[in-house]
């Protein structure tokens, strides 16, 4: 079952669990082609360890000679490098020269370098190899006469590259070794569990062959059309259909705000993290306070003031500084030395307490904070007792930020379909009311399927829940 | 699948001479197959819009849109090609087109392996390798300006090694770089190809300099000098010195463009969507449908493709319809002046072969024109008709 073999899996268990793929060289020279076929495409930007474009990369190529040792294909790796000896009689500076020595050398490949042995001086490079003695040269640096020959160093400064999932390498591999691509640690992670959704580019290529053409429901739809429907699907999927899979874990600091995540649409849940990792939800402060969108500056008269651009002059908020300074215990009620833990071990007598203080309003008796959303600043506020506090935040995005992101679960795939039929019918010229009506229902019908579907409803789980119900409260 | 162009023009005057009715020329012929030939051609497309809106029978040869699009099949093509100054062109031959002959003395040169479209679109001309300029093409006949006109080929010219008249003494025999041609041999022009047909040749030999004429032994004689050591052309050898004109187009006589594909390497081929300006703009305007290198659009302005994001500038390959050449009936002059058939030279009616008929009968409709027949006109205009009753039933 390992070997994919016409079915959606396409991937060995090796390139899914070990994010690796393996070549054979059963014939030995430089300039060999090898395709990648990871569910991942391959990104490039050096392989030069040394070059900050090499952080670009999302996997790294290994060497070996018997698959059991591996080592990293680099400018500074052994079959990246040799050593020859010059013609006694050196070269002159010239290009396109030939140059030939007297003991043959496969490890030479076009591109390489020629330094000295200490690679203090760089002579020239290998334009291409004629035989593994004979090779036509550029030389900028004058290589000297010496008996029997200057000692030089040929090393490959780019011993591989790729474009297209296809990887070049230019050193020479040896007949008999063994060449590996190895995907990042991030990159085999980001593929775990790509199975449980299908990318969106295959969505509209299934629905321009399912659904568009002659003597179909829609015989003609341009392509952009179908694009746009299917991105704009993927949009209202995410913001009640789909899991919300976004989150982030931060630290509120003295200012007592954090940054709207970059691909933020809405948030699903605020909460702080206790010493045991259990999470507590931030509720907003909804009409404690707000954080106003102008704060502009006036004269004696109460009019705004503008600046030399002809703009209002704007301060701080005095609404946001007095939150800040305020202590939320005393709008909770909450008691001062309770513990911020969920143990149930370290109960204080405090807790004895709780729920004898009448009169307290309790929506906001509540000891977690409050958070609000400073739209002028683009950030997330805080009550003062979350100063330094660990949280999260779980947010949704729209599904289109990012390359990866553009994909549906496969459990939501036939609802995004038949919201992509009724989209289009509903805008297309000629089209009766009632084939319509027909398509919004069958969207409706298969959106709330999707609902059900990734809402996790598991019997057992039900059942575990429900165990709380035989549970005896009161005496 | 071709349709023996031999076969209908037999058939056409066996038609058209019953009765002694008249003629028609192999020069008339070639023109009217070729109109007859792309009329039907040109039929295919609006036929197809037509029968792909009526539903179909599944049955094997019975259904139309089936039959339609196998004979387009015929003219179906799948290229790549090829970027400049921010446009794709229109699909060019990945294996080019050639023609070479031995130069004759002639100005013109007719190409029966490359079509005029093709010559049309994308060709070089090359004499012994090197790229002229100075001609153009009719149809599909190369024709050199006047001055320009490539010498001659030569085959079996006598070798001569004999004494140098201009007093640098004799010029021995066995000159590995140097020979002698009899007075009129030559002299050649620079880079046409020199070999023995009597001795052993060495490498590919040109003509790399010609002086003379010279007068030794009582002959005149060019010498030819060549630039690779030959090594024994003693006399009495013989030589044939031959000029090659050399014919490439990439050109792929383009009729319609169909699906443009973007593929880079091992990644995911993408439709190319065709849009135009103004739908441009408005993707472009937009972030949710914005060109990208996964789902890019392109143009066609001035028989380029402009592809967007303009950072796609190689992969673009598209599938299109090639036009059908056009046709020759080539011939020779008999002893008595008659013309007869010369399958060299020939082009073949490229429609698929169900087209016979009605390919006679479009023929005959404007052979009766020709000959002034009015009742030719109208017995061919009558089966046409009834044929494509018939085919659009």
């Amino acid at each position: 079952m390992s070997i994919p073999n016409g079915g959606l899996i396409t991937e060995t268990n090796r390139q899914y669990y070990a994010g690796a793929q393996q070549f054979y060289i059963d014939t030995s020279g430089g300039g060999k082609t090898f395709t990648s076929t990871f569910n991942t495409d391959l990104t490039f930007g050096s392989s030069d360890s040394l070059n900050n474009s090499y952080l670009l990369n999302n996997f790294k190529i290994f060497t070996s000679p018997d698959a059991l040792t591996w080592l990293e294909l680099t400018p500074t790796a052994v079959i990246s490098n040799t050593v020859v000896l010059a013609p006694v009689a050196g070269l002159v500076v010239a290009n396109n020269q030939t140059m030939v020595i007297l003991v043959g050398d496969n490890k030479v490949v076009p591109g390489m370098l020629i330094q000295n042995a200490a690679g203090t001086t760089t002579y020239g490079s290998v334009v291409s190899v004629t035989s593994n003695t004979t090779f036509v040269v550029n030389i900028l640096v004058a290589i000297p006469a010496a008996n029997p020959g200057t000692s030089l160093s040929l090393k490959s400064t780019s011993p591989w590259a790729m474009t297209g999932n296809v990887v070049t390498i230019t050193s020479f591999l040896a007949l008999g070794s063994y060449v590996k691509i190895q995907m990042n640690q991030s990159a085999i992670e980001n593929n775990y569990g790509g199975y449980e959704y299908t990318r969106l580019v295959d969505v509209i290529d299934n629905f321009l062959i399912a659904y568009v053409g002659v003597g179909k429901l829609l015989s003609s739809v341009k392509r952009s059309d179908v694009i746009f429907h299917a991105k704009r699907g993927l949009q209202e999927f995410s913001y009640d259909t789909l899991r919300s899979i976004r989150s982030q874990e931060l630290t509120v600091n003295s200012a007592l705000s954090v940054i709207i995540p970059q691909d933020y649409v809405n948030y699903t849940r605020l909460s702080w993290i206790d010493g045991m990792g259990v999470q507590h939800t931030i509720f907003p402060a909804n009409n404690l306070t707000t954080n106003p969108y102008e704060n502009p500056i006036q004269d004696d008269v109460g009019t705004p003031t503008q600046d030399s651009q002809d703009s209002n002059v704007t301060g701080t908020s005095q609404t946001e500084a007095a939150w800040a300074a305020n202590n939320p215990r005393r709008i909770s009620g909450a008691f001062l030395n309770d513990f911020d833990s969920a143990n149930l071990l370290y109960n204080s007598l405090y807790d004895t307490a709780l729920g004898q203080r009448y009169g307290l309003n309790p929506e906001t008796s509540q000891k977690n904070g409050w958070f609000t959303i400073n739209e002028r600043e683009g950030r997330f506020a805080f009550s003062s007792d979350l100063a330094g506090k660990l949280i999260t935040l779980q947010y949704v995005s729209d599904g289109n930020g990012y390359d990866l992101d553009m994909r549906i679960p496969k459990m939501a795939e036939e609802a995004l379909y038949s919201h992509m039929i009724y989209a289009i019918l509903s805008v297309s010229r000629g089209v009766q009311e009632y084939v319509i009506k027909r398509f919004q229902k069958e969207r409706g019908a298969k959106l709330r399927n999707a609902k059900i579907r990734l809402s996790n409803l598991k019997s057992d789980q039900l059942i575990q829940v429900m165990r709380g119900k035989s549970k005896w409260l009161k005496y | 699948m071709a349709i023996n162009v031999n076969n209908i023009y037999q058939t056409v005057l066996l038609i058209l001479n019953k009765e002694q009715r008249g003629y028609m020329t192999p020069v008339e012929f070639n023109k009217i197959g070729t109109q007859v030939q792309l009329e039907i051609f040109e039929t295919y497309f609006d036929s197809l819009n037509q029968q792909i809106r009526i539903p179909q029978t599944n049955t094997d040869y019975a259904d139309r849109v089936v039959s339609l699009d196998e004979k387009i099949s015929i003219f179906k093509r799948f290229d790549n090609t090829v970027y400049s100054n921010g446009s794709f062109s229109m699909p060019v031959l990945s294996v080019p087109a050639s023609q070479s002959f031995q130069t004759t003395g002639n100005a013109s040169y007719t190409l029966t392996t490359i079509s005029a479209e093709q010559l049309a679109e994308q060709s070089t001309v090359t004499l012994n390798d090197t790229v002229v300029t100075n001609y153009s093409f009719t149809n599909n006949v190369l024709t050199f300006t006047a001055g320009s006109v490539p010498a001659v080929s030569k085959p079996n010219l006598v070798v001569y090694f004999g004494t140098n008249s201009n007093g640098a003494g004799a010029m021995p025999n066995n000159n590995a770089f140097q020979i002698g041609l009899l007075n009129g041999d030559g002299p050649f022009p620079i880079g046409y190809s020199i070999s023995s047909s009597t001795a052993t040749n060495s490498g590919s030999p040109t003509v790399s300099t010609v002086t003379g004429p010279y007068a030794a032994a009582g002959v005149n004689y060019n010498q030819i000098t060549f630039n690779v050591a030959q090594p024994a052309w003693q006399t009495p050898s013989k030589v044939d010195v031959i000029g090659t004109v050399k014919v490439t187009s990439t050109g792929s006589g383009f009729y319609k463009l169909g699906t443009v594909i973007y593929s880079n390497n091992a990644l995911a081929q993408q439709e190319v969507e065709r849009v135009d300006r103004g739908n441009l703009f408005h993707l472009n305007s937009s972030n949710l449908t914005k060109p990208s290198t996964t789902y890019p659009v392109y143009v066609l302005e001035n028989n380029r493709i402009i592809v967007y994001p303009q950072t796609i500038q190689t992969g673009i390959s598209a599938s299109y319809i090639k036009k059908p050449s056009d046709v020759i009936w080539n011939f020779t002059l008999g002893a008595n002046g008659q013309y007869l058939y010369s399958g060299s030279g020939s082009t073949d009616f490229q429609i698929h072969s169900t087209e016979q008929t009605e390919l006679v009968l479009k023929i005959l409709l404007y052979a009766g024109v020709v000959v002034k027949s009015p009742e030719i006109v109208q017995i061919a205009a009558q089966q046409v008709q009834q044929e494509n009753i018939n085919q659009k039933r």
